[in-house]
């Protein structure tokens, strides 16, 4: 017998429905369902190309600076400038710091509390998941709040505040940063590392860094049992988060960080990846087609062409949001995938072992604070030792023009695309990484990457099925950027942009 | 009390921005006797679970003391509100249920408040008991909560944590609060953003930058609205070490009930070089004279930019 189910999912930034078909209690059919669309693209449309500094952040609460540093680069890009270095760097600092507070916010407040769910009763694990990941009243959601603040501090000591500032500017940053405020950050990402060396991963980050295979991450357990790294291990390996949630899709990173002294190149490279081979990222193999899309052309279109004329009636269309794809390929987006681009032994040691599952997807997430701190700390040092350099080149921008930025947020590759056209912004297409993540079906019939994960997941209780939850969430859904996307009865797709 | 949040056309910002809370916000809704029956970003219960709390809620089984609406009403498209759903339906009717169902309903936020982002766009978002400057909203001039309250506005995108803070504190203590015209707690919101700005001086002197990267005042060229903006950014610093205006970031009037304004950011709309929209109270031609006199007397080390700020 087919069921149906629609399952609001809750912990997610923005909402999501999450409508599967299951027969005799696996999932066959699976559709993503934001409910939420606010026309960003529309609402840019006819502003001062500026305008985007402050309109992009507020697409998102948690990526708000995200969307601020791609909004900025876009500029940069239209009116053919390079930052200086010191703005390259401040800018960086700013990036690191959203996506570390927020994988530590996301594992903790989001992903963990799961295995608190009711169902978990009869696991050994119960009793210690409760106290320690149980929303409002668990010892980490409480800790990690104070330590997501302390880092957040570090953007509002650059910008202003945190979410929604606009320091990031076309040819570097707003205003200049001075030895003061550099050494404050400096304290504040010195205490974040002790903490996620004494709280989190129990051992000295060099130490986390030599853990090269599986098997020394096995080893790397056992000697620190209570670990973040073993605890979710071992929680993991009782609840099956090593077999499910797999896609077997490629991964896409736009690089992490640009290097200041050449922001053309980042300290994790820009990358397509099919888990084995790292092959050169061009962003102009980027197309979107809207084959089960309601829009009218079926083209697969790079986003400076793309067009979002709607066709309600258009058959076989099952959604809002286009199919995006890099060379026809889909791609997931996200930690795993800027370990790979990074060539890290351990991530493809486990791709290897184990696929995309749920387990090495999260995994990923719980490991890259460790890397990015280090960032942090060696920028800060670096934008200490160059105080006297300038932070900002005026541009001198063209009334016409097009440029792109991309950046690595939290959740992995975010693009923006911006046409500009008698000063006035023409058309901007923003491509987030939850449109990678949760894309539909393409022009080949390929499904989207959590669509594909969800295929053949085994639901055991279909009241409370809380393995969508894990395989969702460690895709760390962002709901709320929905762009393009709009209702339509009931099979209604709203993901991404 | 009992609270339930609901997040509706918005971007979950103000969420974010309350966990920055300067104590540990779980702490503080103890401290307060805040039961949060439900927040979207927070609460672990499963979907059943939270569907009977709903009913429950509607059914006044259980009680709404406080209502907590994160974003704006969502009217769009053509006044159908599919643009945002809740379980299939328009979420704007569960808005409108719930709302009738509390003792204090809360617009958290300037979208929630005014209708902020999408609410000059196809989204058509308004604000619970405002639409920009005039009263209304999507719950009308009149509506009242269950205890005769209208909808408390806490503008700013996002709200400053001690903004939620102040006013829980003072409806579970039962405190008076003294409402502003646009429904905003007097005490909390009655300072400009200028005050307490570091670029003071350069305004005072009438040093104005025309571009990013200087230390001058922003007022005259670059779009600052922090004369024209009630909010105490530069009292109660935003997690609690600075503000954008501080940091070289013009003020955006975000807790204005026009945010986002429908003309340009970071260009001031000026007449004969002198700002259109100038600081509350003030006679222009005598404002001009005083600019002028004030230029004339403006130190070199301002002048010169050599003042850090």
């Amino acid at each position: 017998m087919k069921i149906e189910l629609d399952i609001p999912l809750n912990r997610v930034e923005g909402d999501l429905d999450i409508k599967v078909t299951i027969h005799n209690n696996k999932i066959i059919e699976a559709k993503s369902i934001g409910t939420l669309y606010r026309g960003f693209e529309n609402i840019l449309k006819g502003r001062a190309p500026l305008d985007s500094l402050v309109l992009t952040p507020r697409i998102c609460g948690i990526c708000s600076l995200s969307h601020l540093l791609a909004a900025a680069k876009a500029l940069d890009n239209a009116y053919k400038i390079t930052p200086p270095p010191q703005a390259v760097r401040i800018r960086n600092i700013s990036i690191l710091a959203e996506s570390l507070q927020s994988d530590l916010r996301q594992h903790y407040l989001m992903f963990m509390p799961d295995f608190t769910n009711e169902i978990y009763n009869d696991f050994s694990f119960f009793s210690q998941a409760n106290s320690l990941y149980k929303p409002f009243q668990g010892y980490f959601p409480r800790k990690i709040l104070e330590i997501t603040k302390e880092i957040l501090k570090i953007i509002a000591i650059l910008g202003g505040q945190w979410p929604h500032t606009s320091h990031i500017v076309p040819g570097g940053i707003a205003s200049k940063i001075y030895t003061p405020e550099l050494l404050e950050i400096l304290n504040l990402a010195i205490k974040t590392k002790e903490f996620l060396e004494n709280e989190i991963y129990c051992q000295s980050l060099e130490e986390l860094e030599k853990i090269d295979s599986y098997n020394s991450l096995e080893k790397n357990i056992s000697r620190y049992p209570s670990s973040q790294q073993a605890i979710f291990t071992n929680i993991a390996k009782k609840t099956n988060l090593f077999n499910i949630g797999k896609t077997g899709y490629g991964y896409i990173s736009y690089g992490v960080v640009d290097n200041p002294l050449n922001p053309n190149t980042s300290f994790i490279p820009a990358g397509y990846s099919d888990g084995k081979n790292i092959y050169q990222f061009n962003q102009e193999k980027i197309s979107e087609d809207s084959t089960y899309a309601r829009f009218k052309s079926d083209a697969s279109l790079h986003p400076f062409d793309g067009k979002t004329e709607v066709d309600i009636e258009k058959k076989d269309a099952y959604t809002w949001v286009k199919a995006v794809r890099y060379d026809s390929k889909v791609a997931q987006t996200g930690p795993l995938a800027e370990f790979l681009m990074s060539k890290d032994p351990l991530f493809f040691d486990l791709v290897e072992k184990f696929g995309d599952s749920v387990y090495v997807r999260q995994l990923a997430r719980v490991f890259r604070p460790a890397k990015f701190i280090k960032y942090i700390i060696d920028l800060t040092q670096e934008a200490l030792r160059n105080i006297q350099e300038e932070v900002y080149i005026k541009p001198h921008p063209n009334k016409n023009a097009i440029g792109y930025g991309l950046t690595a947020a939290a959740r992995g590759a975010l693009g923006h695309w911006i046409k500009i056209k008698d000063d006035k912004i023409d058309s901007y297409q923003i491509i987030s990484p939850t449109t990678w993540n949760g894309s539909p079906k393409d022009i080949n019939g390929n499904y989207g990457p959590w669509e594909k994960a969800l295929l053949g997941l085994e639901i055991k209780v279909q009241d409370n099925p809380v393995e969508i939850g894990h395989v969702i969430r460690s895709f760390d859904p962002c709901l709320v950027c929905t762009v393009h996307s709009i209702e339509n009865k009931k099979l209604t797709y709203k993901i991404g942009f | 009390m009992n609270l339930y949040w609901l997040q509706s056309g918005g971007c979950s910002g103000d969420t974010m921005s309350m966990l920055n809370y300067e104590g540990n916000i779980f702490k503080l809704f103890e401290n307060l006797n805040i039961n949060i029956l439900w927040h979207p970003s927070l609460s672990a219960i499963d979907s059943n679970t939270h569907d009977k709390l709903l009913q429950d809620i509607l059914d006044e089984k259980i009680a709404l003391d406080i209502l907590c609406i994160e974003g704006n009403v969502v009217l769009g498209p053509n006044n159908t509100g599919l643009f945002d759903t809740f379980r299939g339906k328009p979420k704007k009717e569960l808005i409108k249920k719930l709302s009738y169902k509390a003792s204090y309903v809360i617009a958290v936020g300037t979208c929630a408040s005014f209708g902020g982002i999408g609410s000059y766009d196809e989204m058509q978002g308004v604000g619970l008991q405002f639409h920009h400057t005039k009263e209304g909203g999507f719950l009308g001039k009149e509506f009242r909560t269950k205890e005769g309250n209208k909808v408390i506005n806490l503008p700013g995108c996002p709200i400053h944590p001690k903004a939620l803070e102040n006013i829980l504190y003072k409806i579970t203590s039962k405190s008076p609060i003294q409402f502003t015209k646009r429904n905003t707690d007097k005490e909390y919101y009655n300072f400009t953003v200028h005050q307490g700005c570091t670029r003071n001086e350069y305004h005072e002197y009438k040093v104005e930058e025309k571009d990013f990267g200087e230390r001058g005042c922003m007022f005259f060229h670059m779009g600052c609205k922090g004369p024209t903006t009630l909010a105490p950014c530069n009292k109660y610093l935003w997690n609690e070490v600075n503000s954008k205006t501080r940091a070289g970031v013009p003020c955006f009037g975000c807790t204005r009930s026009d945010f986002p304004q429908p003309y340009p950011f970071f260009q001031t709309r000026n007449i004969i070089g002198t700002p259109l929209e100038l600081p509350k109270g003030v006679d222009r031609a005598h404002y001009l004279a005083y600019k002028d006199m004030a230029w004339a007397a403006a130190p070199q080390r301002l002048i010169k930019r050599t003042q850090r700020v």
